[in-house]
């Protein structure tokens, strides 16, 4: 077996570079010690293990003669033979697929990739961990990956690790060493590494793997359109079991349905995916799709889910099916992906763009929250004002209210004081003429202006003026008092006198008796004959001092100013005086 | 009304790549564990029939790639979950370590309702193997930082716990559920969302 592979590679004349006399095609000497046949075939509910499926190497002699032909043409030709795609489609031969796939990826013409992989296996990953943990996982059902630290696992992990050296953007992504594992079954490491980078960059797989699969998405909307254009009736089945293109699809094209499939259709489909580049994806899909139409429109959405993990992988089993599937895939024209591709831009722009417009909205709703809060506030204030303003102004109302009847009031009390004003003038107007007209009245204003009480009219100074003149009366009154005892004593002596005269007289002679008779006649007709007479030694000022007595008695009545100023008049020139050195005093004080 | 139809509760498995998931998933479902699973790319899904207090339920328990950059691919099976179990691996201390991170993204995604009330459960894998790298007690300290996440320690390997698990599991969904279908009955009238008013064909869309 292993011979005739390294026989064919020889007949066909390749000149590669290759390890695969050093290292043993694993795709050649392992295939037939697969799982065993029982488990590979039974219908259960197990899903297929990855990496399972017998692939002959077997090939009729006709079709190796073609291949032959074919490659000898293209070696001298550089451009691939028009027979070629033909030959693809319908399957390279196991034995020839490693140089063909490298072949078809262009690799001859990157050699320096290969060169750069040695230095790229020496390098550090920061994806170590998470390839060293998908190794084992990768194709576990195949005696060349079964074994950990074996040969297979080693390679995939340095062809892992290296490729994410290699493409720092994508790293390692987990789906990534099923298509490595691939062709790792036909080829040694350095080749696969090169077919895996030519796949990856030439045949825009990364970009699966990038910016959040963007691109993934991009694929699956395309499928999903596709879907509804070729296989209408499943796509509304779909619709309505709510079955998206994600759920069974994302796996296929990550890993180019090399994950889930046996290898014998994985192989067919990277032949064909190599020849025409990713159209393939679609048409692989939409073939698998029609062909088990019918059992899926039967299923409801678990039942389908489940169809695409267990039925259908199980389904591509024989190499009759896979054929048959892979010639279906190629009849399949998808011509609108570039449409497909403008509208899910257009969608995804337009889901942005309403993305945007509802952050917009949002923040616009943000804004006028807080506007409306700040409105809320200000109305408070405002109606805090506005109550504070309304009392005020009640306060100012009745402030008003009161003042304007103080207005009122004092208007009256000016109006009864213009018109008193009036009379009073006019009384004075009158009483002026009067007194203008009367000469006696004229003279006495005149001498009176002179008069400081009069002329100032001063209430105080008037009343000073009656306490002076009452303590003047009081003062008199005891004179008065003393002066009458003085008086009593003296008519006790002329009694005395008398007595003593009535005796004498009894005595005396009758001529003297008759003489003093007769002065007594001439006495009584005065007013004090007894005092003049007996008391001759009095001063002579008594005159005087009877009519300031008498002048006081009048006092004593209420005061009247024209009674004072007539008292004034004959006896207060001295008492004024005095008063007005009180004032003067006071003023001092 | 909900007794009558079959109860159907979805369940997501959450946690870094290589800790076990899809064993776990496995050995619950067909109670078998292999070697020879391989990563898995996307999500999968497998359902079983169960019976919780009586009543038969089908728990629908979706597998999902672990490799972080696999998560947005995730999320459209994340809503209408009625449980997320996480998963670590107990003798590897990173993927302890990444559950916050799987906790806070499921969350966003799956919005659910009330997110501190959201039903979690916390699965320690492969028990079976040495060195342990991270303890029960440890673990058990972060369940209680979030608002007492039950937790379990597995082996998919040896079939250790996992029922245990996920009946738990099971039993959290149908709480859960329960209670937004409360929600839902607080209204008398229900709007049905169904396809029904979907043009019956699609044909005239795609001409």
């Amino acid at each position: 077996m292993e011979s005739s592979g390294e026989l064919d590679r020889n007949l066909l004349n390749l000149n590669l570079k290759n390890f695969s006399s050093l290292i043993p095609s694993p795709s050649i000497t392992s295939i037939d010690t697969l799982t065993p046949k029982e488990e590979y075939y039974s219908d259960g509910d197990e899903p297929l293990l990855s990496g399972t499926g017998l692939v002959s190497k077997d090939c009729s002699e006709d079709v190796l003669e073609s291949w032959a032909e074919v490659l000898g043409r293209w070696k001298s030709t550089k451009q691939r033979p028009r027979q070629l795609a033909g030959l693809v489609r319908l399957g390279v031969p196991e034995a020839l697929r490693g140089e063909v796939w490298q072949r078809l990826a262009g690799v001859e013409e990157g050699a320096e990739i290969m060169e750069s992989y040695r230095v790229l296996i020496t390098k550090e990953s920061n994806c170590e961990n998470v390839i060293q943990r998908d190794i084992a996982r990768t194709f576990p059902a195949h005696d060349f990956f079964k074994e950990a630290g074996g040969l297979g696992q080693d390679s995939l992990y340095r062809v892992s690790k290296a490729y994410s050296v290699y493409d720092s953007e994508v790293g390692y992504c987990q789906g990534l060493s099923f298509l490595a594992a691939t062709l790792l079954l036909h080829m040694p490491e350095e080749q696969a590494f090169c077919v895996l980078v030519k796949l990856m960059y030439d045949y825009r797989l990364r970009d699966l793997y990038k910016d959040g699969f963007d691109n993934l998405y991009l694929r699956l909307y395309q499928l999903n359109r596709l879907m509804e254009e070729h296989l209408d009736a499943l796509w509304t089945h779909f619709e309505s079991h709510h079955v998206e293109t994600h759920m069974f699809a994302s796996q296929w094209f990550l890993t180019l349905f090399t994950a889930r499939f046996p290898l014998y259709f994985v192989f067919h489909i990277i032949d064909v995916f190599l020849l025409q580049g990713v159209d393939t994806l679609f048409q692989v899909a939409l073939a698998l799709l029609m062909w088990c139409k019918k059992d899926l429109l039967q299923l409801d959405f678990e039942g389908i889910l489940k169809y695409f993990r267990v039925s259908l992988p199980k389904k591509c089993r024989s190499e009759e099916a896979a054929k048959q599937l892979i010639k279906l895939a190629c009849s399949i024209k998808v011509k609108k992906l570039k449409k497909y591709e403008a509208d899910f831009i257009a969608l995804k722009e337009a889901v942005e763009h309403k993305e945007n417009e509802a952050s917009e909205v949002e923040q616009l709703r943000m804004t006028v929250s807080r506007y409306e809060e700040e409105r809320k506030l200000m109305m408070d204030e405002i109606s805090q004002l506005k109550d504070m303003l309304k009392r005020e102004v009640n306060q100012a109302d009745t402030d008003k209210k009161t003042n304007s009847a103080m207005i009122n009031d004092y208007k009256l009390i000016r109006q009864r004081l213009d018109a008193q004003l009036r009379t009073v003038k006019a009384e004075l107007e009158d009483i002026k003429t009067k007194i203008t007209s009367c000469e006696k009245c004229t003279e006495f204003l005149k001498k009176d202006e002179k008069d400081p009480l009069r002329g100032s009219g001063d209430p105080i100074k008037g009343e000073e003026r009656i306490r002076e003149l009452e303590l003047e009366l009081a003062q008199t009154k005891l004179a008065l008092v003393e002066a009458e005892c003085r008086n009593q004593n003296l008519t006790h002596q002329l009694r005395a006198a008398e007595i003593e005269l009535q005796t004498a007289k009894n005595s005396w002679p009758p001529w003297l008796s008759k003489t003093l008779t007769s002065i007594k006649e001439v006495a009584n007709k005065k007013d004090f004959p007894n005092f003049n007479v007996s008391q001759p030694g009095l001063p002579n000022a008594t005159p005087t001092f009877v009519s300031h007595i008498n002048a006081v008695r009048r006092e004593s009545v209420p005061i009247r100013t024209d009674r004072i100023a007539e008292n004034r008049r004959d006896s207060a020139p001295s008492v004024i005086k005095d008063s007005h050195s009180c004032t003067s005093l006071k003023t001092q004080h | 009304m909900a007794s009558r139809k079959k109860t159907l509760l979805k369940v997501i498995i959450l946690g870094d790549s290589s800790v076990g998931k899809t064993s776990l998933m496995n050995q619950y479902v067909n109670r078998k564990f292999t070697n020879q699973y391989k990563a898995t790319i996307g999500a999968d899904f497998l359902t079983k029939e169960l019976t919780v207090d009586d009543r038969t339920v089908t728990m629908q328990i979706w597998d999902t790639a672990g490799q972080e950059r696999f998560q947005s691919l995730g999320v459209a099976f994340y809503r209408g979950a009625d449980c997320c179990v996480l998963v670590f691996d107990v003798t590897a201390p990173n993927t302890f370590k990444s559950l916050d991170s799987w906790r806070d993204e499921f969350l966003i995604q799956a919005s659910p309702r009330e997110p501190e009330n959201f039903p979690f459960v916390l699965l320690g894998n492969k028990v079976d193997l040495e060195p342990r790298a991270i303890s029960s007690k440890r673990a058990q300290q972060w369940c209680q930082s979030k608002n007492n996440i039950p937790y379990f320690e597995t082996s998919a390997k040896e079939g250790l716990n996992v029922e245990q698990a996920f009946m738990a599991i099971a039993k959290n969904a149908l709480a859960q559920q329960n209670s937004t279908v409360d929600l839902y009955n607080e209204f008398p009238d229900q709007i049905k969302l169904t396809n029904t008013q979907k043009p019956s064909g699609g044909s005239g869309c795609c001409q």
